[in-house]
């Protein structure tokens, strides 16, 4: 099977700090991969770097063949690449459907017209969200405001969706909806890499885990492996000579 | 189309025929302030047609105002007058692209500093010109426009702006620059060339305040660099767009007429005291009405129910 995302030698630096340090992995198609490690150890930079908020400065990163390194997140985008935001960003002056129409519209749908705006009602329905369309996401809970930002995601009809700590501070029982809601994107065939803390959602959603520390990658494979990794307990954990 | 929207249109036609017979009712006092009104009206609903929904502040407006002025005094004798329009037309669009690239990508602060040097920039090159190579600061615009016909084509503007900052806020490029104005990295990640939008829409708001500009040189028939490029346009412009309101496409005129018509009587009883007067006005708007008269509006309708 072809890797969807093919990553190679990807390095960051931040003035003294180098942020991503010659990282390399793949994401095969149909995969839900955790990218895990303690914090500061540079996964959200990956995400930004392969999004394009951020350039590498230096490494390739592959998408469906496309070299999409340094590229323009709008490019990115619209090759089927989507993410959310670790900090919710709806658009605030825009009305949730608005917020999704944004994605149809410049996305790889490019779609408008009453057309788009009922494809903005079905993804709004199915994060269940279907009851606050012409709501500005202000008045939505936190919760509310991540759902939205999913849906506006999903509209880029993306192959890949990275997420950034998408189940975060949720109470049990949305935890377990969104893992539900998670596990059947994966089923409609969407790729997903998601950085994430909470480990229930790590063992029940990954079928494969990276585990970063100080920018590099220090241990891949199934959940429960790398969860039991000496080294992966040491980044977490530190040294037993320290505890 | 609702049906509010094909009222609004019935109205808007109805107001521009009457607004098209004032020349034949007023005076020339009358007429001047009306050229005044009509020509601000441009200026301000172009001016929020970029800056509103992007959130740039723009004070470049008199930059654009004077090439157009300047374009209409150097070609209005040798020139039929469409190919002057024309003319001044193309030199905003070029201006206004290689401006927009370049800068559109500076942020808040930085672009309002910026805009405001590039007016100053274009006065500077302009006085720079006259003096080193034509050897003379001013210049005489003589032609046989007649106010009334200043007033209408400044009418047709009017309408033109009205009509395409419509289309844009019910097309793609509406959707885009709002997501720009509320996020621009959320704008980048929802596919939006965030570049490209910006600077079309800058470009087609300048096209606006160039051709008033050309437009109502006539008007002076004398102009000079200070004259045609004076900052003050530009900082009234704001202000008028600012009372108004720039979130609605209407918001900005219901600005325009009030000032304009207050800076009349403050130029005619307090000359000297003018520019404070101005200031004054300025501050007393974005404390007491941030949202402009449009968003009092709004507020107001809203709110009893």
């Amino acid at each position: 099977m072809s890797a969807l995302l093919e990553v190679a030698g990807l390095s960051r630096r931040f003035g003294g700090l180098l942020a991503v340090d010659a990282l390399g992995f793949s994401v095969a198609a149909g995969e839900i991969v955790g990218l895990l490690g303690p914090n500061g150890s540079g996964k959200t930079t990956v995400l930004n770097l392969l999004s394009g908020v951020l350039r590498p400065d230096s490494g390739t990163v592959a998408f469906r063949g496309h070299a999409i390194a340094g590229r323009p997140a709008h490019r990115i985008a619209r090759l089927g690449m989507a993410r959310t935001f670790q900090l919710v960003r709806p658009l605030a002056s825009l009305t949730c459907r608005d917020n999704v129409l944004t994605g149809l519209a410049f996305g790889r749908r490019n779609a408008w017209g009453a057309a788009a705006r009922a494809d903005a009602d079905v993804l709004l329905d199915r994060v269940g969200l279907g009851r606050a369309r012409d709501t500005l996401p202000g008045e939505l809970t936190y919760i509310d405001q991540k759902r939205l930002e999913l849906a506006r995601a999903l509209a880029l009809d993306p192959e890949l969706l990275l997420l950034d700590e998408w189940l975060a501070g949720l109470n049990p029982t949305e935890l377990e909806e969104g893992i539900g809601l998670i596990q059947s994107l994966s089923g409609q065939g969407i790729t997903i890499l998601l950085v994430e803390h909470v480990m229930d959602a790590i063992r029940s959603l990954c079928h494969r885990c990276l585990v970063m520390n100080t920018g590099r990658l220090i241990a891949s494979g199934l959940p429960a492996e790398v969860l039991a990794d000496p080294e992966v307990i040491r980044a977490y954990l530190g040294d037993d000579a320290d505890a | 189309m609702s049906g509010r929207e094909m009222l609004g249109i019935a109205l808007a036609a109805v107001a521009v025929a009457v607004l098209a017979c004032v020349p034949l009712m007023l005076g020339d006092y009358g007429l001047s302030l009306a050229i005044n009104i009509v020509s601000y009206t441009v200026l301000a609903t172009a001016w929020s047609l970029f800056s509103g929904p992007t959130r740039y502040v723009s004070l470049a407006t008199v930059a654009f105002f004077g090439i157009g002025a300047y374009t209409t005094a150097v070609f209005v004798e040798s020139l039929a007058w469409p190919l002057v329009l024309l003319i001044a037309t193309g030199v905003s669009v070029v201006v206004a692209a290689i401006v927009g690239l370049a800068t559109l990508r500076l942020s808040g602060v930085y672009f309002v500093i910026f805009s405001f040097g590039l007016a100053e920039l274009v006065r500077q090159l302009v006085t720079w010109f006259e003096v080193n190579k034509t050897r003379t600061l001013g210049r005489y615009v003589f032609t046989d426009i007649t106010a009334a016909q200043i007033y209408w084509q400044l009418l047709a503007l009017a309408v033109l702006v009205f009509a395409i900052g419509f289309w844009i806020g019910r097309s793609r490029l509406g959707l885009a620059l709002r997501a720009i104005g509320d996020d621009e990295t959320v704008a980048r990640h929802s596919g939006i060339d965030t570049t490209r939008a910006k600077v079309a829409l800058f470009v087609l708001s300048t096209v606006f305040m160039t051709l008033a500009g050309a437009i109502m040189a006539p008007r002076w028939t004398y102009i000079d660099p200070a004259i045609a490029f004076n900052p003050v346009i530009s900082f009234t412009v704001l202000i008028m767009a600012l009372l108004g309101g720039v979130h609605r496409l209407y918001g900005p005129v219901l600005g325009v007429v009030p000032l304009a018509l207050l800076f009349e009587y403050l130029l005619a009883s307090f000359p000297n005291h003018f520019s404070i007067m101005v200031g004054l006005v300025f501050i007393v708007i974005v404390y007491l009405i941030p949202r402009g008269i449009a968003g009092l509006v709004e507020g107001a309708v809203r709110k009893p129910a």
